[in-house]
């Protein structure tokens, strides 16, 4: 088994399935000049050549646009937005004639969220915006084997899936030390940890939550870059004989209610963080749809289900992590909770 | 007669083939009296069609007097080339090969016969948009689809003068001119988006010049003569097919119904509908070919009451069909609950 940063796993996965199909194709800004800005398609222009990667101009409307023509014309495209931001100047092509489109369009697209260490325009993770629509999955994965995993997966589906980003992952750099964008915080590189990461080809199905740690306290279900944050408030809080069960959904659409439940049923607690902001995120989701599909289990609840999520306010151009949920914060909710 | 002056304006970039395909040839008079038929059986049709779905309270957005575009232009493309038509004149798509009458008018009843016109990707259409413009890099996708997979289809992408002002119509033409996708953009000038009148959204009358600043070739046309439109359309195609690149084409013509049927139209000048009668393209074009000789009084009768018949033979054709139960497929494709 070798032993893969995120970013490497993720280049993996886009080569592995370029390799074996050849109408797979990918477009973006900056993806050939600077192998798309956190080295995610690095050595692609190289192996595959122009027909298979391009980098575009600086128009998101068509990098979404063309997706679709060309999935209805025979190709398996990969449209990149550098920043999952940079989507929402796309928001009619990826929203309306994309995510309304009942029709089988086996487009993928990729965006990167960076949270606060930058403006809203680059930072903003924009998942619940594009939950709302009837036909995208949307991945958010938190480490290199899932994203590997899950990313294969997406480029097979026939119907169009978001791959969700999180820069603190991104910027891990590869092995023989190439970094392309240093992250500003370099103590919150959680994401970045190696892994250990199958030689042999293996899937993730789409819609499956991971436990990433088993607790029988209270369910933290979470997803991205807060599974980090997330375990290091689970030990945290094992120091204060606090048992935290940390559920990393890794799709956020479908959603894995199912195994929530599970956990749910055991711990009597449910606690849900991201971060996007709180009003009309994916929490309040997450937490109606458990009440609706396990009523018995909301009734014999402990204590009221809480979310816990970037506040309802834009990021500010400068890290400041008292916006969104981080280690400490997670753990103070917790322990409010028990 | 031909109001079409070509304008080659490449600054620093010779195209040797400027010369060849200045020289504009006469159609054979086969082509011309086809062209006439199908213009006779657009116009009769629609009239047809919105007297069956007008009892039912459908909105129609009607295009009598623009129908020469795209017949000129369908009459240029091959089964596989993509078209995409302006919204007004979805029922000229008769003229696309491989679709028939029979249908575009089972399309307009909600059946479906041979083919679905609207959307039938293998033949080059791939539906379109309520929000005008944003099928232009849609279309482009399929340029960059039959580019990358070397079909050596085209495409052709009309479009309102409202909808060339939107941004996906820009982006759409960056993208196409950067990469010399082939693709060819037909702004079909009807003098108003909507309520709005072209000359309060513009600040040049030839709609063409949008091609300068992107450094395509472009002209304007007459797009109520027909024979001038089908050798324009003709050179283009050609032109595009030949891997000459992408071009604009601006053809005007005149909005001759309201934005939909029962609108006001309290933005209209007293007159100028009845102005604009006279240059009716069928009246327009039947005058011309009695002029050159080719029909005569009594042809058009004989082909008047030979379309009269073969309409009344789609319309029966197309009434015996099934409706197609459109929501089936947007189910079956929904993730999670309904």
């Amino acid at each position: 088994m070798a032993v893969l940063s995120y970013i490497e796993a993720l280049n993996q996965a886009f080569k592995e399935e370029m390799r074996r199909d050849e109408k797979v194709v990918m477009w973006g800004e900056d993806l050939i000049s600077m192998n798309g800005v956190m080295g995610q398609t690095q050595g692609i222009y190289d192996e595959f050549g122009g027909d298979r990667i391009k980098d575009t101009p600086i128009c998101e409307q068509a990098i979404a646009g063309m997706t679709i023509g060309a999935a209805y014309r025979g190709l398996r495209p990969v449209g990149f937005f550098m920043h999952a931001g940079f989507m929402l100047a796309a928001f009619d092509g990826l929203f309306l004639k994309i995510g309304c489109n009942p029709a089988s369009l086996p487009i993928t697209v990729h965006g990167v969220i960076t949270g606060p260490t930058e403006d809203h325009d680059h930072g903003i993770s924009p998942e619940a915006l594009f939950a709302h629509s009837p036909y995208w999955k949307i991945i958010m994965p938190s480490t290199p084997y899932d994203v590997k995993g899950l990313v294969k997966s997406a480029i097979r589906d026939d119907c169009p899936v978001m791959i969700l980003d999180h820069a603190a992952a991104m910027f891990s750099g590869y092995s023989d030390g190439t970094l392309y964008t240093p992250y500003t915080d370099g103590t919150i590189m959680l994401g970045g940890n190696r892994q250990e990461v199958p030689d042999e080809e293996y899937l993730l199905p789409l819609g499956e939550a991971d436990v990433k740690r088993e607790g029988t306290d209270v369910t933290l279900v979470t997803y991205s870059f807060q599974v980090h944050h997330a375990l290091a408030a689970a030990s945290l809080l094992d120091e204060e004989s606090i048992s935290v069960e940390v559920v990393d959904l890794r799709t956020v659409v479908p959603l894995d209610v199912k195994t929530i439940v599970e956990s749910v049923r055991k711990t009597g607690r449910l606690l849900i963080v991201h971060e996007a902001m709180k009003r009309a995120g994916m929490a309040g989701e997450i937490a109606f749809r458990v009440a609706e599909e396990a009523p018995d289990v909301v009734g014999s609840l402990k204590t009221l289900t809480r979310r816990l999520a970037a506040k309802n306010l834009p990021l500010a151009h400068r890290p400041d992590w008292n916006l969104t949920p981080a280690t400490e914060s997670i753990a103070a909710a917790v322990r409010e909770m028990v | 007669m031909l109001h079409c002056e070509l304008i080659w304006e490449i600054p620093d970039k010779e195209d040797t083939t400027v010369e060849a395909q200045n020289t504009l040839e006469l159609p054979s008079k086969e082509v011309l009296v086809k062209l006439y038929r199908d213009l006779v059986t657009a116009r009769r049709m629609e009239a047809k069609v919105l007297e069956i779905v007008s009892s039912v309270g459908f909105l129609s957005h009607r295009g009598p007097g623009e129908e020469v575009i795209p017949i000129a232009i369908c009459n240029n493309l091959t089964e596989t080339d993509c078209f995409h038509p302006n919204f007004r004149t979805y029922f000229c798509l008769f003229a696309k090969p491989p679709f028939e009458l029979t249908d575009v008018v089972a399309m307009h009843l909600g059946r479906r016969y041979k083919h679905f016109p609207y959307l039938s990707p293998e033949y080059g259409t791939i539906g379109s948009s309520g929000t005008l413009g944003e099928p232009a890099v849609m279309y482009l996708g399929t340029a960059l689809a039959n580019s990358i997979q070397k079909t050596g289809d085209i495409t052709v992408f009309v479009h309102g003068d409202g909808a060339a002002n939107r941004a996906p119509t820009h982006e759409a033409m960056v993208v196409a001119a950067a990469w010399q996708l082939p693709i060819i953009f037909v702004i079909q000038n009807n003098r108003y988006g909507m309520g709005t009148a072209v000359e309060k959204s513009y600040n040049i009358e030839d709609l063409s010049l949008r091609g300068v600043g992107y450094g395509m070739p472009h002209e304007r046309v007459d797009g109520n003569d027909m024979i001038a439109t089908y050798m324009v359309a003709r050179r283009h195609i050609e032109r595009c097919r030949a891997g000459g690149g992408p071009s604009v084409i601006a053809a005007d013509t005149y909005r001759l119904r309201p934005h939909y049927e029962g609108e006001k139209q309290i933005y209209r000048p007293k007159g100028e509908v009845e102005e604009w009668e006279k240059h009716d393209p069928l009246p327009r074009y039947t005058r011309q070919l009695v002029d050159m000789g080719i029909i005569d009084e009594a042809y058009v009768q004989k082909l008047e009451e030979s379309v009269a018949a073969e309409i009344e033979d789609a319309v029966k054709k197309a009434g015996e069909l099934p409706r197609f139960a459109s929501y089936e497929n947007h189910e079956k494709r929904a993730i999670a609950e309904l």
